[in-house]
């Protein structure tokens, strides 16, 4: 058996951690994921239990109490892609969850919190970092090209211009003198990145930034790892998926995909994963592990007779959002990159 | 400034210093004379310079051998996340060229509203002027503190007024408390957003109370002033509501001795390569249709502001003494002309954008010019368009 890769999951207060493991451990013991397998049980199945019963009764796991530890080592064999001729992989999965405060509490108790526990996350082969947005902030319905300058602004203060029927100025043409990229054109990196918000207009709220405090853990963690502040690590050897957990009660993102909510709602902590890790080695999911609101009493009914409908999305390059039943894809993609993103897997009987 | 005389034999805690071997010391730039002005060096009045020597003279203070200093937690995190101090602004600065900025203007005038609201921009990615994105901070926490009073101050439902009420003089933030001292820094850790750029650059810009900066502009301060020498920018922050209301002279004549204090520096400094920015903060107070900010081009000429002008007389008469010295722009700003969840800022990353265009320039290497031959042809001849300006 290979060493055993250790993939480390974040998040603050109810992100969907919990769920999650729950979903996935429920299909790994049905053996419904057809890259992933189950080779061995734990010694102590405890934890495996605590998350998958509730689900099996329609439930939602109970969140992790505070202090609470929860870890997962399974034995796994992996399969990177479907109908690959590499062989499979065993992999000693190692995943604890943890009391989604516990983030908030290093951030603002400094003197102590930063364990042996966090240091050994720190030095994960692969990050799934849990967002779940507090609110599903409503999708920005802009005009096409409507950067106001700021001149246009000050007359919008002054209350001389009406926003909703000025037309923008046009800038001026972009030139080699202001970047390569202003004159050659994108280039192929810049079709993985995640998108940039559209400019806000004058009368738009200011979003304040929800995301410190899994930004500054991200910072520990790098620190840990003697990582210097903008220093991307080798491609490869540290991913980070980005999940946005309760993705089915986002419907009007649907269509766009994770990447461009989470461009338009956290750009901060998009801009600092541009700055500290590989395009390639981050990658947005949407993600939905049980498939509907389990406290909805006529999706609970339909999951309990139907079975799991979990699915993640995501959007690789410029091509449409793709899907999959088969929930190991983000944490299949965190050990192995690109090659385990397969759209419309189908799931075993 | 003046400081202790250092230990005989030398001592310094910077690992690349070479003056106690009777080398150079590793920031020479800065000072004229390291053995006298060099915070670094260990000296006589027993102070140490780092923790070791502090456990040491400690121990000798109490004159208890056996009363050993607590060991360091090692459950602490990496670093406190509030305003750096000035033993983490030391360390920063040791491990890169860090732009230092000054955010300076008196009590009240916007300078922490101004910080919080460029944060606020820069976390989403509305800062179209600035050709940088966030990499890093070791302030988020300091940070996060101070956006969690902007964000109860939006939310408090007893003020009576609706979001897109104009904020006036009404107070944001809480003043910063001069206990926090002189060096009191925000971290910032920018990237180029030029795919080909890969640096990460560290910008320090001050959090400081506004009394040490009224106190400097009457009476010179030495440690106000050997502070500034190591800044590379300025940002004056000047109340363009105060400017144009009852106390405006006294506002405007508070300013021009600020900016007087930073042309002092010029003398002591003359090839050192700094900016300022002059930024007029809450212009929302003072526009309307009449009264709009002139054009970028005409911001030089003092006429052109209008009645913001007509009180800022000798504001741009210290202007005109620094220009000389040293590259100066101003600039309307807007803060929090709104509640946040009621619009947003104006002409808030533009200062920052001008002081990084003069901090971070970057010459380009000359482009080689090879003569086209007379009479050639072909793709010879192509080559000569491009060596027109």
């Amino acid at each position: 058996m290979s060493d055993g890769k250790i993939l480390a999951l974040l998040g603050g207060p109810a992100s969907g951690k919990s769920t999650y493991l729950g979903a996935l451990a429920d299909a790994l013991e049905d053996g419904r994921l057809a890259q992933l397998e189950l080779v061995g049980l734990p010694g102590d199945a405890r934890a495996l239990e605590h998350l998958t019963e509730p689900l099996l009764d329609g439930h939602y796991p109970q969140r992790t109490k505070a202090g609470q530890r929860l870890d997962i080592d399974a034995h796994l064999r992996a399969h990177p892609a479907p109908n690959s001729a590499a062989a499979p992989v065993d992999v000693q999965l190692r995943v604890g969850d943890y009391d989604g405060e516990e983030v908030e509490r290093l951030f603002r108790d400094r003197a102590r919190g930063w364990s042996d526990e966090w240091r050994a996350r720190a030095s994960a082969d692969g990050l799934l970092l849990f967002l779940r947005p507090r609110a599903i902030r409503p999708l920005v319905r802009t005009g096409g090209g409507d950067q106001l300058s700021e001149a246009e602004r000050w007359q919008y203060l002054a209350g001389v211009l009406d926003t909703q029927t000025a037309r923008p100025t046009p800038g001026r043409p972009p030139s080699i003198e202001d970047s390569p990229e202003a004159a050659f054109g994108p280039g192929e990196l810049l079709d993985e990145e995640i998108p940039a918000p559209p400019p806000a207009r004058p009368g738009q709220p200011v979003h304040i930034p929800t995301v410190l405090a899994v930004i500054e853990l991200l910072q520990f963690m790098r620190h840990a790892r003697g990582l210097a502040p903008g220093e991307r690590p080798a491609p490869g050897t540290m991913r980070v998926a980005i999940l946005v957990a309760a993705w089915d009660a986002a419907s009007e993102w649907h269509k766009r995909g994770a990447s461009v909510y989470v461009g338009e709602t956290m750009p901060l902590l998009v801009d600092y994963l541009w700055s500290n890790f590989h395009e390639r080695d981050v990658l947005c999911f949407g993600l939905s592990s049980t498939g509907g609101d389990l406290n909805d009493p006529d999706y609970r009914a339909r999951y309990l007779d139907d079975g799991a409908r979990g699915y993640a999305t995501w959007r690789a390059g410029t091509s449409n959002v793709e899907r999959s039943t088969d929930l190991s894809v983000p944490l299949r993609w965190a050990l192995f990159g690109d090659p385990a993103l397969v759209a419309q897997d189908p799931a075993r009987p | 400034m003046s400081l202790p005389p250092a230990i005989e034999p030398l001592r310094c805690t910077n690992p690349d210093c070479l003056l106690p071997e009777g080398g150079a010391c590793a920031r020479a730039a800065e000072f004229d004379d390291p053995t006298l002005e060099c915070p670094l060096l260990a000296r006589q009045d027993g102070l140490a310079q780092d923790l070791s020597q502090l456990q040491e003279a400690l121990r000798e203070r109490l004159n208890d051998t056996e009363d050993k200093p607590p060991l360091p937690n090692t459950d602490a995190a990496p670093w406190s996340g509030r305003h750096l101090d000035e033993h983490t602004t030391e360390q920063l600065l040791w491990r890169s060229p860090a732009r230092v900025i000054a955010v300076m203007g008196p009590h009240n005038a916007g300078k922490t509203s101004y910080l919080a609201s460029l944060f606020l921009q820069l976390s989403n990615r509305q800062c179209r002027q600035l050709p940088y994105r966030f990499a890093s901070s070791q302030s988020l926490f300091g940070m996060h503190e101070i956006l969690d009073k902007i964000r109860a101050w939006d939310q408090s439902a007893d003020r009576g007024t609706a979001a897109e009420e104009p904020v006036g003089q009404r107070e944001i933030i809480a003043h910063t408390p001069k206990q926090s001292g002189l060096l009191h820094f925000m971290h910032l850790g920018l990237r180029p957003a030029a795919h080909s750029d890969n640096r990460h650059i560290d910008v320090l810009l001050s959090d400081v109370a506004g009394e040490y900066f009224t106190e400097h502009a009457s009476r010179e301060n030495p440690e106000m002033q050997a502070f500034l020498a190591r800044c590379d920018g300025f940002l004056i922050v000047a109340d363009t509501g105060k400017l144009v209301g009852k106390r405006g002279r006294q506002h405007d004549a508070e300013i021009a001795r600020i900016i007087r204090r930073v042309t002092d520096l010029t003398k002591q400094a003359p090839a050192r390569k700094r900016a300022v920015a002059l930024c007029l903060c809450k212009y929302d107070l003072v526009v309307d249709q009449d009264h709009l900010p002139p054009a970028p081009e005409q911001r030089a000429e003092r006429t052109a502001w209008g009645p913001v002008g007509d009180r800022a007389r000798k504001i741009w008469t210290a202007l005109d003494q620094l220009r000389p010295a040293m590259p100066v722009r101003i600039f309307p700003v807007s803060a929090f002309p709104r509640r946040p969840s009621g619009g947003q800022p104006v002409g808030v990353d533009a200062p920052l954008a001008y002081l990084m265009q003069h901090l971070d320039a970057r010459t380009p290497w000359p482009r080689p010019v090879q003569p086209v031959p007379e009479g050639c042809s072909s793709f010879l001849a192509m080559r000569r368009w491009s060596d027109q300006p």
